[in-house]
């Protein structure tokens, strides 16, 4: 198991209540989860990333490998293959696991709506068919097991359309809404967020009890904490969030988060991420030579 | 070795201007007895993650012309960059001029033709260019005559211009305390390049040298002018005599640590174009990129 690969272990809180291993790539700051229940020993990963060089596009599976390392050396049982919305800054991983463990593939189903967007940007009016891709397209309200462990999905737009959050027990994957309370919230600024919408969706997660566990998407450290921390409390992000402690009414919250984009530099793989993972984590179908090629859309940003 | 149409009597005006983004170095050069110009190696600035492209560095260059009056005669290419794009058809189609490039630009688009799996369309002929020199060819810039070297080593395609008293070395030299270009991208070889600055280093002492590429190695400032006599003796890579056998052992071991330039994938892809930038069915433009393919 290779070892620069950042981890940690959140305990179960007792029955309903999952292990959370948390580990970290540290090339696109992408926070990366195996949920497990303790009871069955059944697994499943969350927001995976495939990892790709944005110099020379080559692609590779380590963080994959250490999960599934992680889940093979403790005999658990992959369940399920879950990601939170079609990330921008990174690769999924998730047709690679799927491969490798044919464990079924899951996210929120307004990613169809996503993939009308990108067909756009891309000038590909044939791309994306979001379903084929995916194995299950959950929607807002959903429910389903892993293990004996409860999750809900709850749709949470705003970083994108169709983000949704998984609540497993008494711990909520929040991906791109939340950050760490010293870092505040996700951008809304790709196409398809908004600002207002992040915060209902904040609101929403916030609304579960204080002691539940939060995991966040992204951290890049601050500049007072070197650490990558991913992991805080409901209670904590309502005391402590920087973008929203000193109770911001919608309104404001949503002037600072569109002027905070507005700084904010594209991430170096999203022309390159989008259209993957809008595929489920597949590379675009080989040209004749058996290389895959991406498409980057000049001046579309 | 061709016998150079040399002439040190002729000293051109030489203005540098430096691209912060790829530490390249771009060049108006005035013919001193008419206002005829030649551009050498401009940049067409891109913001890789967002595809966008923007004219900042070349709108420099072309109010410059414009505000001395210039006329410009050549827009030339020392050779395909692998680290920024050519604004060559953006500055031709504001102010004239016919874009050169060395005639071997065909090996590299052979080569890069493959590795983009480009289609019938794409031309391996150079005919994106106006014209394409050959070893020793002549061409003027007023009444300046001016002569392409060949120079192969960092690509297929290399060649220094010289005109009058001043030579562009495109990648082959860098600053003495900066040493060589890298020799390790598709058809490049260390002892080639070796052979090449050779060449350069044969030009008389006092010829002045512009540079492509600067990086102001150890905290110096960013320059890009010196001359063959300060390169024959400082050359941290060549200078002081340096065999051709240590050159290749050494450059080799040194490129094999080099990452790829940031922006290899669409420089490659544009630059063999003579600049233009690929579009798709319906005329969007667009960068096709290989996954897995470098």
């Amino acid at each position: 198991m290779s070892d620069d690969i950042l981890s940690k272990i959140s305990a179960s809180n007792g029955a309903g209540s999952p292990k959370v291993i948390g580990f970290y790539d540290e090339e696109t700051g992408s926070c990366q989860y195996i949920c497990i229940c303790p009871e069955t020993r059944h697994a499943a990963l969350i927001d995976v990333v495939q990892t790709l060089d944005p110099k020379s596009f080559s692609t590779g599976f380590a963080p994959a490998k250490w999960a599934l390392d992680y889940i093979a050396e403790r005999g658990l049982e992959l369940e399920w293959i879950l990601d939170t919305h079609p990330h921008a800054d990174h690769l999924m991983a998730g047709a690679w696991l799927k491969e490798q463990t044919g464990a079924p593939t899951g996210i929120g189903e307004k990613v169809r709506d996503i993939a009308a967007l990108w067909r756009d940007y891309y000038n590909m009016p044939d791309a994306f068919p979001v379903d084929p891709h995916f194995d299950r397209l959950f929607a807002e309200g959903e429910t389903f097991k892993i293990g004996n462990l409860d999750v809900k999905v709850m749709l949470s737009p705003g970083h994108t359309l169709g983000s949704v959050t998984y609540v497993v027990g008494d711990a909520i994957f929040a991906h791109d809404t939340l950050m760490m309370p010293d870092a505040g919230t996700s951008r809304c600024d790709f196409p398809g967020g908004t600002a207002a919408e992040l915060y209902d969706s904040i609101m929403r997660i916030l609304d579960h009890p204080d002691a539940f566990r939060v995991f966040i998407g992204h951290d890049y450290g601050t500049d007072s904490r070197d650490e990558p921390a991913w992991e805080s409390t409901v209670g904590q992000q309502k005391r402590e969030n920087i973008h929203l402690k000193d109770g911001a009414s919608k309104a404001e919250y949503v002037v600072r988060r569109e002027k905070r984009d507005a700084t904010l530099a594209l991430p170096d793989r999203m022309l390159a991420a989008l259209q993957v993972n809008l595929r489920g984590g597949r590379l675009p179908e080989p040209e004749e030579d058996g290389k895959s090629y991406l498409k980057i859309p000049v001046n579309k940003f | 070795m061709t016998d150079y149409p040399v002439n040190m009597g002729v000293t051109p005006q030489v203005q540098g201007f430096f691209d912060e983004a790829t530490n390249t170095i771009s060049y108006i050069v005035k013919d001193p007895a008419s206002d005829a110009c030649a551009v050498i190696d401009s940049v067409m600035d891109i913001d890789y993650a967002a595809g966008r492209i923007t004219y900042d560095h070349a709108d420099a260059l072309i109010r410059q012309i414009e505000d001395q009056g210039l006329r410009l005669e050549w827009i030339i290419e020392t050779h395909v960059h692998a680290d920024h794009l050519s604004a060559a058809p953006y500055i031709q189609e504001k102010l004239g001029g016919r874009i050169g490039i060395g005639s071997k630009i065909m090996v590299v688009q052979d080569t890069f033709g493959k590795v983009f799996n480009e289609g019938t369309e794409f031309q391996r002929d150079g005919s994106q260019f106006d014209a394409l020199f050959e070893d020793g060819d002549t061409y003027m810039v007023g009444g300046m005559t001016c002569f392409a070297m060949y120079t192969p080593g960092h690509t297929p395609a290399c060649m220094v211009h010289v005109m009058g008293d001043a030579a562009f070395v495109g990648d082959t030299l860098f600053m003495p305390d900066g040493g060589s270009a890298r020799a390790d991208f598709p058809g490049g070889d260390a002892g080639q390049l070796y052979d090449s600055i050779q060449k350069v280093l044969a030009l008389p002492d006092a010829m002045r040298l512009f540079m492509c590429h600067d990086y102001g190695p150890n905290g110096r400032d960013i320059a890009w002018e010196t001359s063959v006599g300060d390169e024959k003796a400082h050359n941290i890579h060549v200078g002081g005599g340096k065999t051709r056998d240590e050159f290749v052992k050494f450059r080799t071991e040194r490129d094999a640590t080099l990452a790829m330039p940031r922006l290899i994938i669409p420089s490659l892809q544009v630059n063999m174009r003579a600049g233009k930038v690929p579009t798709d069915k319906d005329g969007n433009p667009v960068l096709k990129v290989p996954v897995n393919g470098l």
